[in-house]
């Protein structure tokens, strides 16, 4: 498969290499000559831990003026040397230990290995203001993630896989292993009631829309939305940086306390081309799916008798073998991964440029669901003077997912758990023994006849640019201003073409028409975010000491989604598919949804002897979506960072080498929907209805919070540490609450009401235990906890129900699971049936199930997440990488079992009741979908998620392959799970809908995450 | 430099000044409440509110006909099968905030409700010079606010109006007469036949519901047993589909259930598909009543009429009315036998069965004359559980844990 992988690799990487140089060579300057052997140095900078190219290093020769950077491929030259014999060359990067080693003149193959330091306080990070800040300036946590060295190394395939588990306080709360399905993200958990919890992110200093995607609608109950996460490619990005909460945001406004995640893309570095090319190839499966399943039980007609029944069971092995038997194939298969990935980059120091591309094809673990993409990026970075930077960063993404049936809708997942005995025979109700029915025994049909019968898939182009021009007028101002435009069109399609046979033969897929005559759902959505963000910077030196740093800007953000949706049915023959060609023809939505920002701050920030940073700030925003009956909103921050080893007078323990204390403390909010405060009507066929209530009264959420932590680097920054507690409150949190229907208007209603608190704690530690010539070990343990709790609920009420068995209560964590629980029952042998049902009644005693209050089961948001990551290098070119991560203290619904109980009577505890020892279950069980405390379970879970071997290939090796560096990299992902959630899978959720989202996750009939095995080459050229 | 800084700061100075266009959004397809309830869109707020009665309508008449026997379930979507199996929980989503469209009946019910009264409300403070034909949208709306609150009565247990009170169903009667009342003047004053006799079917429905049969038939004796009244629907909106259609024929989410399959009456014509319906539990069996998704339905007729004089009446008087529906044209039924017209009440229940098939009346009928539920409560239900014995569904929570007056 490797070879096959190997060969489709480079038909593609043919077709994208002419591409990108046809590209390279427009941008290109002329390359530069190639290091000669007299006078000169040359070599390569790479990093010690995996032997990966540093670019943009500093290389002095100590005791002349001359020096260099090297290139993205870590080479550089040293030119002008006079003499002969040995110098000392140093070598500087960011993040790194100078090194300095000794080199002969001449030596055109110097190799410089340096190491990672554990904590790095001088490394540049995006803030809200003009250009970058070191982090010893700012007082709050960023969490900073390396992707071009994960993504080097590690299993890493999407933006979702990146984040997951690398950043502290970040939560990855997935959905469906079918590939192309997204994930939310989650930092500091999830602080309002009603709004969007998702964070915002911004590419290269620009806002891009961070929305689910909007279909296709096949998943019903919303488990498996494709995600827009994954637009950005992991193979273009540099690095990522989360900003966490309100005190850190708060330059970012109304939007931001959900965070910040900023991408930073790749770009050129002065220097000849270099060309990198990466081909993956892999194979994921759902792991021992033939036992995974429980076995589901049911009766049939007794053979020889007329009334009598026998109770029977099916397995998914038995389900299986009739498959094969039938249609020749399994279940769920093996899927294929295949993609390429191509860059070139360089430049000059005036004009750099980076280009990357490439081509994915991913196949999921059944037929139907695959994904086919496409990127390219092209970043531009110029100097025209030295006051002037310009900068520009274009990306395009375009590609198409096919997703097959799944949670409400149906699928082979359906099909498969809740299969059934009667579906063996003659059929539920149906006296006959004879095993004829075409379903073999699958609920609704096989997975072949899902995969015949509909073709559903979603088409998305998206290209995100900007522009950005720095401008240095004096020595004491700068200012930039930035031009960003997001543009996303997708397009959902939802077909069933026409197929009389299909319909005649399983009754599920007898839809519209004598019999299936077809249908076809189309859906689009079209979102243009376009941003204008003007900062201006003025330094100052007040005195020898103090320096003043004054910030202003303002940002103006406008975005646009557009919904379309069409239908249509009974095709009059065969292979229409059109809804032209239909002769039903259905208009659904037509929406504009318009909401626009604006806002402006000012920062000052006084700087002591280049050790102690206090900074002040105000920003305001006024929202388009905010009530006619408010205001605009004004966010304060205060922060306070103080490098306290570099303070002559304390007395600090040598092995501590860097200790930074920072406290930060701000605000930030979140904005209603564009209709959520304005009551509206809506046409539909000449008419109008009301829509929406609204509510003229309504504001943003308004989140403030306190952050202090400190960041340590000991034994000459072997190890590092940071850590960071926060304490928060939402104030005027936005509920949703059920508009009494009748009072006329249907739908939520959303007010400022409630008050939610929030505190925990965070950490991150770096270490390397072993650092030697031929071994060297790197840990990681990054971790969070964190609480919420209500405060209020505005006075009138203390308990908001979201749903049957979730909602928000004063005292406890908002969105936690909340209903009925059964603590005792009797049992009547003869019945065989849980009698007298005596629940909690929430205060310590029983009562009647009936008059029953609901009663807390758990929180249904993870409360911690962690991770710990170790990276073994041996020999200086073998690189061994391994990553656990772990979410904890939350409770999830299993709703294969209420299914499989509670809907289609298909658990063994009904068809055999004297083995249930518990007889509170018993009744749970027994009285259908009526209760739900017996679902709900703790899904902790720690997932041994990747495992990588690197081998960077001896050095003449890759120049025989005209390669100035070539690995080999086998990875798995997805490799063992320890839980105790009673489930198929503790992380299969519903992301959206009514049965997901913000809170109350469930799980019902969604695909586990695969296991996955992935095999990369990369090549610097 | 200079110019860049300069051009830099008047585009921001300009941005500036534009702030609150910047802030302004459109709404295409949305209309704010005072954009939309001005005199010159008058004649759109009342056929909207109509509009929204239709939906509702129809929305019950495949929700009651569920629980009421007429139809059975044909899906494998659990929600829908409480409607089926006579066990809706007031904590039910899908009956107390689901749209006609997905065959909720609370909240279409008491948005209709709504917009019919505020557009009477609205057409009552504007004048004959600002609306032309205002009392005949009068009328008509205070008609349909009074058959949203028939609706209320019949299908619910209790009901609320404008976020007060428990009403009991008789209460929601008499709230539902009220309406008729306004209805009848305004119809008389714009001197429009065909209003005033929906109006009249309404209050006799009303009157009979209660039990005042001497003032029910008053007002069934009013109405021509060749009037109609019917709901409009359209095919290419889904929400003005006709539901009954688009329910047991087009979808197949429903099939017409055993108890009228086989009745050879042309009051209650059917179709066996000799397929069996998705839930692998039920054979599909499509109406005839409605032959397509544009077909229009009645919201009154004058045969409705008759049969709440018949039942009003009663004795030989009663069966002769009923006997008179029987023999029409289109019908040629024998006359009722003397076993069939040994219960009156039976005789009318039974007429008013087969008459007013798949109209949204069933459900009520059966409390109402206490008739024996099919299938039995206690029942096994084919696809889980047991039937129950429920005859009007509960105050949704929806409307308990929202409204003030509950304290829920």
């Amino acid at each position: 498969m490797l070879h096959s992988a190997v060969r489709w690799a480079a038909s593609r990487a043919r077709t994208i290499g002419v591409a990108l140089g046809l590209v390279a060579a427009t941008l290109a300057p002329a390359a530069t000559v190639v290091a000669q052997s007299t006078g000169s140095i040359a070599g390569t900078v790479v990093n010690e831990k995996n032997g990966s190219p540093i670019g943009d290093a500093q290389i002095m020769v100590e005791g002349r003026n001359i020096g260099t950077t090297s290139d993205n491929a870590g080479r550089f030259r040293l030119a002008g040397l006079t003499g002969s014999g040995q110098v000392q060359i140093t070598v500087r990067r960011i993040g790194f230990q100078p090194r300095t080693v000794g080199a002969t003149i001449g030596d055109a193959s110097v190799r410089i290995a340096m190491s990672e330091r554990a904590m790095e306080l001088t490394s540049v990070v995006v803030t809200g203001t003009a250009g970058v800040a070191e982090k010893r300036a700012i007082g709050n946590a960023v969490s900073t993630v390396n992707a071009a060295e994960v993504v080097a190394t590690q299993p890493v395939n999407s933006f979702q896989e990146l984040l997951n588990g690398r950043a502290s306080g970040v939560s990855i709360v997935a959905s469906s292993g079918q590939v192309g399905t997204g994930s939310r993200i989650r930092v500091r958990g999830a602080s309002s009631l009603s709004l969007s919890n998702d964070p915002l992110i911004y590419v290269d200093g620009v806002r891009v829309d961070n929305t689910q995607a909007s279909g296709p609608t096949n998943q019903a109950f919303g488990s498996a939305s494709i995600s827009r996460w994954n637009d950005f490619n992991p193979d273009d990005i540099e690095s990522l940086e989360v900003i966490k909460g309100p005190a850190a945001a708060t330059l970012y406004g109304t939007e931001a306390s959900n965070g910040v995640i900023q991408i930073i893309t790749k770009k050129g570095a002065a220097g000849r081309p270099v060309w990198n090319v990466t081909a993956r190839g892999g194979s994921s499966w759902v792991p021992d799916w033939q036992t995974r399943f429980e076995d589901n039980y049911g009766t049939v007609p007794r053979a020889g008798s007329t009334t009598a029944l026998d109770t029977v069971s099916i397995s998914t092995k038995q389900l299986n073998d009739s498959l094969q038997r039938k249609f020749g194939n399994d279940i769920f298969t093996n899927g294929t991964l295949q993609d390429i990935q191509m860059s070139v980059s360089g430049g000059t120091s005036a004009v750099r440029y980076y280009v990357g591309g490439g081509y994915e094809e991913n196949q999921g673990a059944e037929r139907v669901n695959r994904l086919r993409r496409t990127n390219l990026r092209v970043n531009l970075q110029a100097n025209p003077s030295p006051k002037l930077d310009l900068q520009s960063s274009l990306g395009y993404t375009t590609g198409r997912t096919y997703l097959p049936y799944e949670s409400g809708g149906g699928g082979a997942t359906w099909a498969t758990f809740f299969s059934s005995p009667s579906f063996l025979y003659g059929g539920v109700g149906v006296s006959s023994r004879n095993p004829n029915n075409p379903q073999l025994g699958f609920r609704s049909g096989p997975p072949n006849a899902y995969y015949e019968a509909y073709d559903v898939f979603q088409d998305a182009d998206r290209f995100t640019g900007s522009f950005q021009l720095t401008n240095r007028p004096t020595s004491w101002l700068n200012h930039r201003l930035i031009v960003g435009l997001d543009r996303l069109a997708e397009n959902n399609e939802d077909r069933t073409p026409r197929n009389d046979i299909i319909g005649a033969t399983y009754a599920s897929f007898a839809g519209s028409g004598l019999p299936t005559a077809g249908s076809i759902f189309t859906s689009t959505r079209d979102v243009t975010l376009t941003s204008y963000d003007y900062v201006a910077n003025a330094d100052f030196q007040l005195s020898g000491a103090i320096k003043s740093v004054t910030s202003a800007g303002g940002q103006i953000y406008l975005r646009q989604t557009r919904f379309r949706s069409i239908s249509g049915s009974t095709f009059p023959a065969v292979g229409l598919t059109s809804i032209a060609s239909a002769s039903i023809r259905n208009v659904g939505t037509d929406e504009l949804v318009q909401n626009n920002t604006v806002g402006a701050f000012v920062q000052q920030q006084f700087v002591w002897n280049d050790r102690l940073f206090l900074t002040g700030a105000i920003r305001t925003d006024d929202n388009s979506a905010f009530g006619t009956n408010f205001d605009a909103v004004t966010y304060p921050k205060l922060s306070a960072s103080w490098v306290l080893s570099e303070e002559p007078s304390l007395p600090i323990p040598a092995f501590v080498n860097q200790l930074r204390v920072r406290s930060a403390y701000g605000a930030s909010g979140l904005q209603p929907g564009a209709f959520d405060a304005i009551r509206t009507y809506s046409a539909s066929g000449g008419f109008l209805t009301p829509s929406s209530a609204g509510n003229p009264d309504l504001g943003p959420e308004r989140s403030t919070e306190l952050e202090i932590g400190f960041d340590a680097g000991l034994w000459n920054d072997r190890v590092g540490l940071e850590v960071t507690y926060f304490d928060g409150t939402t104030k005027d949190a936005i509920l949703s609450r059920q508009a009494p229907p009748s009072n006329g208007f249907p739908g939520l209603q959303l007010f400022n009401a409630g008050q939610v608190d929030r505190s925990g704690l965070e950490w991150i530690v770096r270490g390397t235990p072993i650092r030697r010539d031929n071994v060297s070990l790197d840990l990681t343990l990054s971790g969070s906890v964190n609480s919420y709790n209500i405060a209020s609920l505005g006075g009138t009420t203390n308990f908001v129900s979201l749903s049957s068995n979730v909602a928000h209560k004063v005292g406890y964590a908002p969105g936690a699971w909340w209903d009925r629980r059964i603590v005792s029952a009797e049992y009547n042998p003869t019945t065989k049936r849980a009698t007298n049902l005596l629940c909690d009644n929430g205060e310590g005693g029983t009562v009647a199930c009936a008059s029953a209050p609901r009663v807390f089961l758990g929180n249904s948001v993870p409360t911690q997440e962690g991770s710990l990551s170790a990276g073994l290098t041996l020999f200086k070119n073998l690189r061994v990488n391994a990553f656990v991560d772990w979410r904890g203290g939350y409770k999830k619904l299993d709703g294969n079992y209420r299914v499989r109980c509670g809907a289609f009577v298909l658990c063994r505890e009904l068809y055999y009741p004297d083995e249930v020892e518990d007889k509170a279950l018993l009744g749970a069980v027994q009285a259908g979908t009526a209760y739900t405390h017996h679902l709900i379970h703790d899904a902790s879970f720690m997932r041994f998620r990747e495992l990588a071997a690197t081998y960077t290939l001896p050095q003449s090796f890759a120049r025989r392959l005209g390669a100035s560096r070539a690995s080999i990299t086998v990875a798995g992902r997805n490799l063992g799970l320890w839980t105790d959630f009673p489930g198929i899978e503790p992380e299969a959720s519903f992301n959206g809908g009514t049965r997901g989202g913000a809170f109350g996750q469930w799980e019902q009939n969604v695909l586990p995450q695969l296991r996955q095995f992935v095999t990369t080459v990369n090549f610097n050229f | 430099m200079k110019v860049l800084t300069a051009v830099a700061a008047l585009g921001l100075t300009a941005a500036c000044s534009n702030f609150d266009r910047l802030l302004t959004v459109q709404t295409p397809s949305r209309l704010a409440e005072n954009s939309f309830l001005v005199p010159g869109n008058a004649a759109l707020i009342s056929a909207s509110a109509v509009s929204d009665y239709e939906c509702a309508l129809g929305g019950y008449i495949v929700a009651s006909a569920l629980g009421a026997g007429e139809l059975v379930d044909a899906t494998q979507t659990a929600a829908r099968w409480n409607y089926d199996r006579r066990n809706v929980e007031a904590v039910d989503a899908l009956y107390s905030t689901s749209g006609c469209e997905g065959i909720g009946v609370y909240t279409p019910i008491s948005t209709a409700r709504y917009t019919n009264d505020q557009a009477v409300a609205k057409l009552e403070g504007w004048s004959d010079t600002e609306v032309p034909n205002r009392q005949r949208l009068i009328a008509v709306n205070s008609a349909m606010a009074g058959y949203s609150l028939l609706l209320l009565g019949e299908g619910f247990c209790e009901g609320v109006i404008n976020l007060g009170a428990s009403l009991t169903p008789a209460q929601l009667f008499d709230s539902a007469e009220v309406r008729f009342n306004r209805a009848i003047a305004a119809a008389t004053a714009a001197s429009d036949a065909n209003v005033l006799n929906l109006a009249y079917v309404g209050r006799a429905r009303a009157r009979i519901n209660k039990g005042a049969k001497a003032a029910a038939a008053e007002d069934a004796a009013r109405v021509p047993a060749a009037f109609v009244y019917n709901a409009t629907a359209d095919a290419t909106i889904g929400r003005r589909n006709n539901r009954i259609f688009q329910q047991v024929n087009q979808s197949n989410n429903t099939s017409v259930a055993p108890a009228y399959r086989t009745l050879n009456d042309p009051r209650v014509s059917v179709t066996n598909l000799n397929r069996t319906a998705s839930d692998q539990v039920n054979t599909l069996w499509n109406q005839n009543k409605y032959a397509s998704l544009t077909a229009t339905y009645p919201i009154a007729s004058g045969i409705e009429a008759q049969l709440i004089l018949a039942e009003a009446r009663g004795g030989n008087e009663g069966i002769g009315i009923l006997n008179g529906l029987r023999a029409r044209t289109g019908v040629g039924l024998a006359p009722l036998s003397a076993q069939e017209t040994a219960s009156f009440d039976g005789a009318v229940a039974e007429e008013r069965r087969r008459e007013l098939f798949l109209q949204g009346n069933r459900w009520f009928d059966l409390k109402r004359f206490n008739l024996p539920q099919v299938p039995a409560a206690g029942g096994a239900y084919p696809k889980g559980g047991v039937y129950g014995t429920q005859r009007c569904w509960p105050l949704p929570d929806a409307e308990t844990l929202a409204n003030p007056n509950f304290g829920r």
